[in-house]
């Protein structure tokens, strides 16, 4: 059903329709209104034999999911930022104990300082925790991915993070094809869980594992994200049989054909970035996109075979690890190993900085003219820093950082004007 | 050659032997066909209060349930001891996910049964000292601000026993640990202002809040039945001596546990919806020297010359708890 709805309550309406029989819910900014729609839902009878479990801290939220999913039900959250840092521990224990837990991941910076806009640290962080992560381009894209990651979680007993943008998209209202409840019910056939604690039959689940066996079972769960690699573009095919349109997969290229200049990147920024190209393009340039969904499982192969003909890749991406670069970069280098292309990482749209068209243009105009630089931090404002490399140069006692450069960004503001 | 001498362990005791007893009213380890929760074969120390209390209390959780129970355990030493690969001890459906989140999991546990329709199958969640009042604190209150169908029971050996004896929000004050070393002018643990953790969850209302030791099994069977009569959430903390963490001998575990009711120490209770509806009086009052002296985590008190302070001091909190609770029973004070 087309609904003029917001992100976010487009997600609450389409969880809703993939039957979840445990919700544990926790607030935090910009996932909120997801776990708000759905306690609405449980409370008016709209999502039946569902228990809605309001818990006292993230932490806590992945730890009622991880004893449902392994009482046999299934189990959903959500979460943002410091919340995803507050239940890491658990996040591992989840996929270690192989629960097919579904979770959207409002992404948010991670503080300090405090930020509640969007970028990507929040997953990135947790990319080695055992989940597969799903990145959505567009609001549709995130309604119709967890339709798919609930079939993936529990095809493979393998738990998926659905991550998608927080504000940008989950505070976007815009028509939303909600999915119909009979046609997420063809697609996603109840949950039978590989394991579950049955008085009748009883087993042990959480044994102590000792180095004799500990290889094996870590190994189990390389294969595992394996053989989702090559689930993950059939589901998104049996969704589009079913559903009437694409969504999902592994990657998808967008004016590739005889580009010499690629740019990768996941999430919502892929809408600018399409814009942007195709201006360009229309002008001459030869500059494609690729837009990576599954970022774990890292498609190796699709992203090979996707960039090998450029001879410039740039990955832009949303989160940096601190004294490397590029994280998704990172993982594209390996992808490319062995081929000749020039690499750029382009680390944008930090703590929910817009990344605009005008930015991703002189980035782009200067990749081609061979003026980007290996690494670079777009619309970083060098005045800012270099003055608060000053004071730390003059004064021993410089002070906090982060509120020095907002009296700077005042005062800079102010000449400005 | 010597001859094995025939011993009345029952003899000087208060406890009636089963075979007086209706069949009735016989303890859960007297029947034959009891449900060895945890089995033998694990790996828990000689004279270990923890294994003995979980016996007890799974098995007559069981018996409460009819077999229809499932169990959360935080790590610990349960937790280890009892399940080290490939081989488990547990003969019921067992599930252990982190050390501080056993009583979460058990509310999803809980939770999805309900869903399921399937709520005949009741929840028990355990764990340490350490996993209940330290680490695990906040998901425990957080499930009983919620009254999870839940009974979580919290063996309290006083210390990060599974680690190698460090100091938990449950050790007593001047007990020595790996962290709080008997050296220094003020030997031992220092005196703070505790953790009551079964008093916190009466300040929760739960709807069942009780505390036993492993010195009177039958009283801890009891209280299980009764936890397993009500629905929501419960509380139990076990006091069960620690061989290796407090320095006695194995074969005291039993006496250690009686000692430390006798004096005061430990207040054995039962409470219902946050009221304190029984207590079990002390029989032989003793001071609290005749509980500390066998244990080596207090040698301190005996030879340091803060000993003879700390020991009134400890000889307080024993008295207040006397008074607390009327430890002695209504004739005393005439």
């Amino acid at each position: 059903m087309r609904r003029q709805i917001e992100g976010a309550r487009g997600v609450a309406a389409t969880v809703a329709a993939c039957r979840p029989q445990v919700v544990c819910a926790y607030p935090i900014t910009p996932q909120t209104h997801i776990v708000e729609g759905l306690g609405a839902m449980v409370k008016d009878g709209t999502l039946a034999g569902c228990e809605f479990v309001n818990v006292e801290s993230e932490f806590a939220a992945m730890s009622v999911a991880i004893g449902a999913s392994a009482a046999g039900a299934r189990a959903y959250t959500a979460t943002a930022s410091q919340g995803l840092l507050f239940m890491s521990e658990a996040l591992y224990n989840a996929s270690g104990l192989g629960l097919p837990i579904v979770m959207t991941v409002a992404n948010r910076a991670i503080g300090a300082p405090i930020n509640i806009w969007n970028d990507h640290s929040d997953s990135m962080s947790q990319r080695d925790s055992g989940w597969i992560q799903l990145y959505a381009e567009t609001n549709q894209e995130a309604m119709d991915l967890h339709v798919q990651a609930f079939r993936l979680a529990e095809e493979f007993s393998v738990p998926v993070m659905v991550c998608m943008d927080g504000f940008v998209l989950t505070h976007a209202f815009e028509p939303l094809e909600v999915p119909e409840q009979a046609d997420v019910d063809a697609f996603l056939p109840p949950f039978v869980a590989r394991q579950s604690l049955d008085p009748d039959h009883p087993v042990s689940i959480g044994a102590m594992v000792g180095p004799e066996a500990f290889t094996e079972v870590r190994y189990l769960a390389f294969h595992r994200q394996g053989e989702a690699l090559r689930r993950i573009p059939e589901i998104a095919a049996e969704f589009a049989a079913a559903f009437g349109r694409d969504s999902g997969g592994l990657l998808h290229s967008y004016r590739c054909e005889g580009a010499r200049t690629i740019v990768l990147a996941m999430g919502s920024v892929l809408g600018t970035l399409k814009d942007t190209v195709d201006e360009m393009r229309d002008e001459g340039a030869a500059i494609g996109v690729v837009g990576l969904t599954s970022f774990r499982p890292f498609p190796m192969e699709a992203v090979r075979e996707a960039l090998e003909d450029a001879e410039r890749v740039i990955v832009l991406e949303r989160a940096f690890s601190v004294g490397v670069g590029g994280i998704v970069a990172a993982n594209v280098h390996m992808a490319l190993a062995g081929l000749p292309q020039r690499y750029h990482t382009v680390i944008a749209g930090l703590g929910g900085r817009p990344v605009t068209r005008a930015s991703l243009r002189r980035m782009l105009t200067d990749a081609t003219a061979g003026r980007l630089e290996p690494l670079t931090f777009l619309d970083l404002d060098h005045e800012l820093v270099e003055r608060e490399l000053a004071r730390v140069r003059d004064r021993p006692r410089s002070g906090p950082a982060a509120e020095n450069i907002l009296r700077d960004v005042g005062a800079i503001a102010a000449r400005r004007h | 050659m010597g001859t094995s001498e025939i011993r009345y362990f029952q003899v000087g005791s208060h406890a009636v032997g089963n075979r007086l007893l209706d069949p009735g009213q016989r303890t859960v380890q007297a029947d034959p066909d009891r449900a060895n929760a945890l089995t033998c074969g694990h790996r828990a120390c000689q004279g270990c209060g923890e294994a003995l209390g979980a016996r007890y209390v799974v098995d007559a959780a069981l018996r409460a349930t009819a077999g229809r129970l499932v169990a959360v355990n935080a790590t610990g030493c349960l937790e280890v001891f009892s399940t080290p690969y490939p081989e488990t001890s547990w003969q019921l459906p067992w599930l252990h996910s982190l050390f501080g989140n056993a009583p979460a999991v058990a509310t999803g546990v809980a939770a999805a049964l309900r869903a399921t329709g399937r709520d005949d199958i009741r929840v028990l969640a355990q764990g340490g000292d350490g996993g209940t009042v330290d680490i695990g604190f906040g998901c425990l209150s957080g499930m009983f601000e919620r009254d999870d169908d839940v009974l979580y029971v919290c063996y309290d050996n006083e210390g990060y026993m599974n680690t190698g004896v460090q100091r938990s929000g449950a050790t007593p004050p001047a007990a020595r640990t790996a962290t709080t070393e008997a050296v220094g002018d003020a030997p031992g643990n220092p005196f703070g202002q505790g953790k009551d953790v079964p008093r916190i969850a009466l300040a929760h209302g739960v709807r069942y809040v009780a505390t036993a030791t492993v010195a009177d099994l039958r009283d801890l069977e009891n209280k299980v039945e009764s936890a397993m009569q009500v629905r929501g959430a419960r509380y139990l903390h076990v006091l069960v001596p620690c061989p290796l963490g407090w320095g006695s001998p194995a074969a005291m575990t039993v006496r250690i546990a009686r000692l430390a009711t006798q004096t005061g120490l430990f207040p054995v209770f039962e409470a219902r919806d946050g009221e304190v509806t029984g207590v079990t009086t002390i029989r032989r009052p003793a001071p609290v020297e005749e509980y500390l002296r066998p244990q080596k985590r207090f040698a301190h008190l005996f030879s340091h010359p803060s000993g003879p302070a700390a020991l009134a001091r400890i000889q307080e909190i024993a008295d207040r708890n006397i008074r607390r609770y009327g430890l002695l029973g209504p004739e005393e004070g005439d």
